[in-house]
């Protein structure tokens, strides 16, 4: 087990310098250059100042060296520091992770708690008034693109309700609040980005489940499980959904990297501070240190969602061992 | 013991209605062995299904009723079925491979059906759980007891299934199609385990398949089924001497033959009539031998022709 875990966590080496590479590449390859942003468009700054800033980024050295650079500083945990406010990148981060972990991980419990008894029951109970009425309500979820229902909702509850904010985390004068009246205000905050992102979310996987669920009713071992008397409910709970589980835990896994990529959007329209908004703003900047630095702690934490969803599987599935 | 009277169970299917049993009417008695037997599609299976009400759901159960100690199964809450379930009546089935839950451990598997009818601690039920597995003839039992069905070969997940069966030492058990998925060797070793326990719980079993040698091991009384009836039913001494029925005749004819290891064997024309498209007249009449005009057009019974000995065939007289 700790051996199988060591050599997933190696895995991942290659894996992030590919992907380190990848976006390096990508950024170099739009047009443009920090320096440009910054003093491209003002007459008064001349040739030879431009060319001295690049000189201090390492930006006249070929693509190569400059990867090298960065790949030598990383190696020591050392992220560089933000071309435009010069503070550490790991700091910038340090702020944003946890608006990001708190709105995706408060997601992933919604939809997985709703998801899965909503799935058993339309499976369980077929072609029932309920079934139909999920079904339905799916195929809305499926084609509602996450922007649109996101503005819509910003309209109905913050303008003309006027129940929950329009966005944002923590306002300027949470730093004058109690503790619990912060956490509560942060809640506040987090209920409609949450509810956008779930309803989404929701409708495929409870999709999956019911279909998953479907397959598994069907099979010789519920007829056994009849047979010997047991309960329905047993007979579901027990029997059923252990099997059901199963492709869903994979899903679990594909779920957190479009979790993690949705957000680019989603919190930028939310104005929520996470990682996904530092790394579209890095973009428009030409902040390389920082995409850089966002871009690799989102593929880790995305490669760390696929290991622990291939370690649930093994726990909940007998047959798959850890060779 | 068990009664049952008249079993009609329809499928629809989109060419139709299909008959799965038509008027099936069998009975077992207290330690008494039944076979049932005849190709596959005929309405074997769906009879055993319908005796603990496991029925896929597209099918229909149209007519009749199974009555076991005078109690009509059909009739019975959910929750009365469930005391009969495994306790009263038990159920191996064909496919060892899927028939076991293959994310929950033997022993779980086990121990879960003998605390649901008794009210036994989980030491207990393991205890006995060990026991089971010992007398069905697996060996290391207290190590398999923590193993999943996939560690297991087939012979050994259908000694499991057995053991299963008859952990509450059931008053019938339904054997379906028990061996056909197994190896010969393994068919013998389980038809000879069948056979020990049958003896020594004094219980009747329903032994289903496609194969007389099999029922011809087992069985007390044989029913042979064709087109989703039974067209005859005698004790086993009765039919292998003096089999009536013409299906039955060329059943044992090619049985014979391959007993002989004849390298040609006779082979029954055709195919199972269309379930969906009866005909009024016998079932049988497209792959007789000996069926003539009469046989297109007059519906056959299922006759008493001697005592105990019926037959579905209007050219079979007494």
């Amino acid at each position: 087990m700790i051996k199988y875990i060591a050599k997933r966590l190696l895995l991942m080496v290659p894996m992030l310098l590919g992907i380190s590479l990848l976006t390096l590449l990508i950024m170099h390859l739009s047009p443009g250059d920090p320096t440009s942003l910054r003093y491209g468009l003002n007459p008064e700054v001349s040739g030879s100042a431009r060319a001295q800033l690049k000189e201090l980024y390492n930006l006249d050295k070929p693509f190569v060296v400059q990867y090298g650079c960065w790949l030598k500083r990383v190696v020591t945990l050392d992220f560089g520091r933000s071309f435009v406010d010069n503070r550490p990148v790991i700091d910038k981060i340090k702020e944003r992770l946890p608006a990001t972990l708190l709105l995706q991980i408060s997601a992933l419990l919604l939809i997985f708690s709703i998801a899965i008894p909503v799935g058993v029951l339309s499976a369980v109970k077929q072609n029932s008034f309920f079934d139909k009425v999920t079904t339905f309500l799916v195929f809305i979820g499926f084609a509602t693109p996450t922007f649109w229902l996101a503005l819509m909702l910003m309209r109905l509850f913050s303008f003309e309700l006027e129940w929950f904010p329009v966005s944002g985390m923590s306002p300027w004068y949470a730093q004058y609040m109690s503790l619990p009246q912060r956490i509560g205000d942060i809640l506040w905050h987090l209920v409609l980005p949450l509810v956008t992102l779930a309803f989404t979310g929701l409708a495929s996987l409870s999709r999956y489940v019911r279909y998953s669920m479907l397959e598994v009713i069907r099979q010789d071992y519920i007829r056994t499980a009849r047979a010997k008397g047991l309960a329905e409910n047993r007979i579901i709970f027990k029997h059923a959904l252990k099997n059901a589980l199963l492709p869903v835990v994979t899903i679990l896994g594909m779920t957190l990297p479009a979790l993690i990529g949705g957000s680019f959007i989603f919190e930028t329209i939310f104005a929520w501070p996470g990682m996904g908004r530092l790394g579209y703003m890095s973009i428009m900047q030409y902040d390389y240190p920082t995409v850089m630095g966002v871009g690799i702690i989102s593929v880790f934490l995305t490669l760390l969602g696929i290991l622990i969803s291939d370690i649930l599987y093994a726990a909940i599935d007998p047959r798959i061992r850890y060779e | 013991m068990l009664e049952i009277k008249e079993l009609t169970v329809k499928f629809k299917t989109p060419q139709g209605e299909l008959k799965a049993c038509d008027k099936v009417s069998l009975k077992i008695e207290k330690g008494k062995n039944l076979g049932l037997v005849g190709e596959s599609g005929c309405g074997k299976s769906m009879t055993c299904l319908a005796i603990l009400k496991l029925l896929p759901a597209e099918a229909q159960i149209t007519w009749g009723k199974i009555l076991f100690k005078d109690e009509n199964i059909f009739k019975m809450d959910s929750k009365k079925l469930r005391t009969v379930r495994g306790d009263k009546i038990s159920m191996i089935f064909q496919e060892p491979m899927s028939s076991l839950n293959p994310v929950i451990t033997i022993g779980e598997q086990l121990t879960e059906a003998i605390m649901t009818h008794k009210q036994v601690t989980q030491s207990e039920a393991k205890k006995q759980a060990i026991e089971l597995l010992k007398k069905v003839k697996i060996d290391k039992p207290e190590a398999r007891f923590y193993e999943y069905p996939h560690n297991l070969s087939g012979g050994m997940r259908q000694r499991v299934m057995i053991a299963m069966a008859i952990s509450l030492k059931p008053d019938i058990l339904i054997a379906d199609e028990p061996t056909t998925a197994l190896d010969v060797t393994t068919q013998a070793q389980v038809l000879e385990l069948l056979d020990e326990l049958q003896r020594e719980y004094n219980m009747s079993v329903l032994i289903v398949s496609h194969d007389f040698g099999v029922i011809a091991r087992l069985a007390d009384s044989i029913a042979v089924m064709y087109a989703g009836e039974i067209v005859e039913y005698a004790s086993s001494e009765d039919l292998f001497k003096n089999p009536r029925h013409p299906y039955t005749k060329a059943l044992l004819v090619s049985l014979k033959q391959m007993q002989q290891k004849k390298d040609n064997l006779t082979v029954l024309k055709g195919a199972v009539c269309d379930l969906t498209k009866l005909p009024i007249g016998c079932r049988f009449k497209p792959r007789c031998s000996e069926a003539d005009a009469e046989c297109k057009n007059k519906i056959t019974e299922l006759v008493e022709i001697n005592k105990g000995h019926f037959v579905r065939c209007h050219k079979c007289k007494k």
